[in-house]
């Protein structure tokens, strides 16, 4: 049985090469698009692929795509092809869910390997590279861990403030909400950016972001209003 | 959790690691004997920088490769045993103790 691809590519010229090459050479079934997400949705529903080989230039939303496919098929098999490879775009594609990431130093033959270990199940990265994306991996961790104990550090109130911050209120928004002065607010504001260990308001959501803990403040805000 | 994984392996300072093609090895200066390293044993041997412990290894492995704890603890524990026994990784922390 040939295997199933949709490639997402945005520029034509690959596309059409590459397309036609994985067809030809080497028997894949192959439907190829412009690496738009919604397009490329699209056509995974339609397709259902065995595997999604994505561009790294693509514009597409790669937790998107990856959620999607895990509702199909109970598994990520995204395969992001990028030309010159780089640390960054590769714990990218692991941090959304990508089954694999495949550089072009080892040819055709080298993603066409790598599109047979994704549809087998296998996660694949540059074994050159693989040292790098766990180090990463490791201080995200370690990041993480150490903004958790800061988030377990503020009072409820503080919380119910910080979540605020991260939707994107000011003091005086924060405030209407809260029932309190934006004095008040503002001096709350204050005090998780102090104990948080950040400059801006703007760093605290990013921190949050970052770090995962959107779902633990969440639940701590949730639970605190009880 | 096993005291093991919060142990600190730390490669030795004076091994070099090589890649020629798709295979990597160690080589001591001084010894004619390169080891050769599978993909895993090479990003275990690059984090054996003496702060990273074997627990926080096996959950970035496990993040990537999507495997069991168990296996990934194995895989781990096997390589730097390995490369301990060839005399290529030491111990930041204390030494196990031995029943």
């Amino acid at each position: 049985v040939s295997l199933r691809i949709v490639l997402a590519e945005p520029r034509r010229l690959l596309r059409d090469a590459f397309a036609e090459a994985l067809a030809i050479g080497y028997g894949f079934e192959v439907t190829a698009t412009d690496g738009e997400t919604a397009s490329t949705l699209l056509q995974i529903e339609r397709i259902q692929p065995h595997v999604v080989v994505l561009a790294a230039t693509v514009r597409a939303d790669l937790v998107k795509l990856c959620e999607r496919l895990n509702r199909l098929f109970g598994s990520p098999r995204v395969l992001v092809l990028d030309g010159g490879g780089s640390d960054e775009g590769l714990l990218h594609a692991i941090e959304s869910g990508a089954a694999g990431y495949v550089t072009g130093h080892g040819g055709l033959a080298g993603v066409v390997e790598a599109i047979h270990s994704v549809a087998r199940g296998e996660s694949v990265v540059p074994p050159a590279m693989l040292g790098t994306l766990l180090r990463r991996l490791i201080e995200r961790q370690r990041e993480a861990a150490r903004a958790a104990e800061r988030l377990m550090a503020l009072t409820p109130r503080e919380r119910e403030v910080l979540s605020l911050l991260t939707e994107g209120r000011d003091a005086a928004g924060i405030a209407a909400v809260l029932f309190i002065s934006p004095e008040t607010a503002r001096t709350h504001v204050q005090r998780v950016l102090r104990k948080l260990g950040v400059h801006s308001r703007l760093e605290a959501i990013s921190l949050v972001a970052t770090t995962g803990l959107a779902d633990r403040l969440e639940r701590m805000v949730e639970r605190s209003a009880l | 959790m096993s005291p093991q994984l919060q142990r600190l392996p730390r490669r030795r300072d004076d091994v070099r690691l090589y890649d020629k093609e798709l295979r990597s090895y160690l080589v001591v200066p001084e010894e004619a004997v390169a080891h050769e390293l599978n993909p895993t044993a090479r990003a275990v041997w690059e984090l054996c920088d003496g702060t990273t412990t074997i627990d926080e290894l096996v959950d970035a492995i496990r993040r990537v490769f999507s495997v069991d704890r168990a296996v990934a603890v194995a895989d781990v524990v096997t390589v730097v045993d390995q490369l301990e026994a060839a005399g290529l990784v030491g111990w930041s922390d204390a030494p196990r103790k031995t029943s």
